[in-house]
């Protein structure tokens, strides 16, 4: 979009970036309570989620205003760091320094008793991990709201984590079924919220947001290996999952896409391109954001200040 | 004119003076009356009669041409229907001497180019990375493929090519500012705007500071956005879109007053009919002014195409409207400064 010779009149689209900048500047700094509630969910898919550092960057160089944080598996990782007031220069550090051998017992020995004596990982490794950034913090103690989504492996029931110790939530969140050991919880039996809900924007919802930007990091299944039957499995639970995703997804108001689809879950050291990416899909989505949010911003503002 | 374009002109020049003309009636042509065509079309070529030399290069070409000789004119017979307009035409010659000589970063050239002239921005796109694979740091196919990548719609790879070309030419105005559109495209106005502000200062322009006013304004960067603007209207800058940054300038920092006045000015100007209206009514809104905000928005309504302006307006009418609402004044609900 660019300035055509000392224009005479405003295209349509320089029309709605100006109106879009000049009112945002003003409105997103309305107190709490005269502006609507804007929650950012935080999908689950192993290392892709490390875009979500790249997303929150450019939220937060904008100023955008972010209420509650609601995370799957990885999202609820970040999005935990995020809330307990870790900057996002130093979970952007934490990204690159990061391996599976600091977030569980993970070893070639392991892996083939997983494969051959079917005895599962550990992932207490990282609960202690996230205790290292944000201590032993309650969900009450966090910066911004936060909640995450684990599953019940017993009943197959969605859990919505906001109470409590936040480092064994997110562990519970994050909990691979069929590589960790299920985190016991009360009287349940907690793995992986992206079994059930990858992209938790009901939950936000539930929590009362008036906005939600949601952030799926998706893989490109299309090209999967299917060849045997564990990998065809695979492929078959993925595609499960994607068929929810797709659903919860209609209920976010933006939907932010980084293209995170050459990355699998378990390439941790793929930080930097993640990072990259998300950074890219954010300023991409910059404007229709910015939009949406300012027309939503206004109307409350028209409505709160119209009932004094 | 190279050497060798000389000796090959005056060669053929001997043979069409010896042979006379080529124009022989029907039928396969011989060497010596495909060779005799060639000589008269290369003058013809070069003195830019480019149909006439189009015409005797098909004849040299026709049926039965050596592979040989096929390499060498078809490239020739190219440019002249290139230069005639004749895309197509050019294309299939261009296409055939890339058939038979598709190492030679020349036929690479010459078809990635008219695959640019008739839209096969792919294709194009494809040869011109083969030549730079090649060649580097070849600076025009640089640039063709950052063009090729913009008209694309991939304004990212538009962008990596021409910072590619920049390295090698840095001081390119053209290019930097080019770049800085590229920036703002992509929603990095900050870099756009510092790339402009250095094209503009070697080469200042009244378009050049409409376009950084209107980014540092953008960018909540007033003071800046202001000095960019006088520099614009220095230089005969003149444009009611001026006018109207000005304005929105002066309500953004809260001076309602300066604000109406620059938008009042633009009411009866033909540009903007319905952005006008709607800063006056956001301006009479923060007054309390109820009534003469109502007024305005309704003008919007009936002017706009905007899908935004159309639901704020229809929004603030329905609060107005609401019986005992209270519009945002100066104390309760006002917008923060």
């Amino acid at each position: 979009m660019t300035v055509p010779v000392v224009p005479q009149d405003f295209s349509a689209q320089e029309k709605e970036t100006l109106v879009t900048e000049a009112l945002w500047s003003r409105l997103r700094d309305l107190p709490a309570d005269q502006r609507p509630k804007v929650a950012l969910v935080l999908g689950g898919g192993g290392a892709r989620g490390l875009a979500h550092i790249g997303v929150l960057k450019v939220l937060e160089q904008e100023r955008i205003p972010i209420d509650m944080i609601v995370g799957t598996s990885v999202g609820a990782l970040i999005g935990s760091l995020y809330s307990a007031g870790i900057s996002v220069d130093e979970i952007e550090k934490m990204g690159r320094d990061i391996g599976w051998d600091a977030l569980s017992d993970f070893s070639a020995a392991r892996v083939v008793k997983l494969l051959v004596a079917e005895q599962l990982l550990s992932s207490e490794k990282m609960e202690r991990y996230i205790v290292r950034q944000i201590g032993k913090k309650q969900f009450t103690d966090l910066n911004i709201p936060f909640a995450c989504v684990a599953t019940d492996l017993k009943t197959g029931e969605q859990i919505v984590l906001r109470e409590g110790e936040v480092a064994q939530a997110v562990r519970a969140s994050s909990t691979v079924p069929g590589v960790f050991r299920p985190v016991p919880y009360r009287h349940r039996l907690l793995v992986d919220g992206g079994v059930v809900n990858n992209v938790p924007t009901d939950v936000a919802k539930l929590l009362g947001a008036d906005i939600i930007v949601a952030v799926p990091v998706q893989a490109d299944f299309s090209g999967y290996d299917i060849s045997n039957v564990l990998l065809t499995l695979n492929q078959a639970i993925y595609i499960q999952g994607e068929v929810i995703v797709q659903e919860k997804l209609k209920m976010a108001d933006y939907v932010i896409s980084p293209r995170t689809m050459n990355v699998t879950s378990m390439e941790l050291w793929k930080s930097r391109e993640c990072v990259e990416e998300g950074l890219r899909a954010t300023r991409h989505a910059l404007p229709g954001l910015k939009k949406m949010l300012t027309k939503k911003y206004f109307e409350k503002w028209i409505r709160v200040s119209g009932s004094k | 004119m190279d050497t060798r374009l000389r000796k090959q002109i005056a060669i053929l020049s001997l043979v069409f003076l010896v042979g006379g003309s080529c124009l022989s009636a029907g039928g396969i042509l011989s060497r010596r009356e495909r060779l005799q065509c060639v000589a008269q079309a290369y003058p013809l070529m070069l003195s830019k009669k480019y149909a006439e030399a189009s015409v005797l290069f098909e004849k040299a070409l026709s049926e039965g041409a050596r592979r040989g000789d096929q390499r060498r004119w078809l490239p020739l017979a190219g440019k002249c229907y290139e230069m005639e307009g004749l895309f197509q035409k050019a294309l299939a010659a261009y296409q055939k001497a890339y058939q038979l000589q598709p190492k030679k970063m020349e036929r690479c050239s010459d078809l990635a180019r008219i695959y640019a002239k008739v839209d096969l921005r792919d294709q194009a796109a494809e040869l011109y990375q083969k030549i730079l694979k090649k060649y580097p740091r070849d600076k025009g196919t640089l640039l063709q493929l950052a063009d090729l990548y913009e008209k694309l719609h991939k304004p990212d790879e538009a962008e990596g090519y021409l910072r590619q070309y920049l390295v090698l030419e840095p001081q390119d105005l053209v290019a930097q500012d080019h770049l800085s559109r590229l920036e703002e495209q992509q929603g990095y106005w900050r870099e756009s705007a510092r790339r402009l502000e250095t094209v503009m200062a070697q080469r200042p322009s009244s378009e050049g500071y409409v376009r950084l006013g209107r980014l540092w304004f953008l960018l909540g960067e007033l003071e800046l956005s202001t000095n960019a603007f006088r520099k614009a209207d220095n230089l005969g800058a003149t444009s009611p879109s001026v006018l109207f940054y000005q304005a929105l300038i002066a309500w953004r920092q809260h001076d309602l007053s300066l604000a109406s006045v620059r938008w009042e000015k633009l009411r009866n100007g033909t540009g903007n009919k319905d952005m006008v209206p709607f800063f006056l009514g956001l301006v009479s809104l923060e007054r309390g002014e109820k009534a003469e905000a109502d007024r305005f928005f309704q003008d919007v309504l009936s002017l706009t195409d905007s899908d935004l302006l159309k639901s704020m307006s229809e929004h603030v009418r329905q609060v107005i409207s609401s019986p005992g609402d209270v519009v945002p004044s100066g104390k309760n609900g006002s917008v923060p400064k």
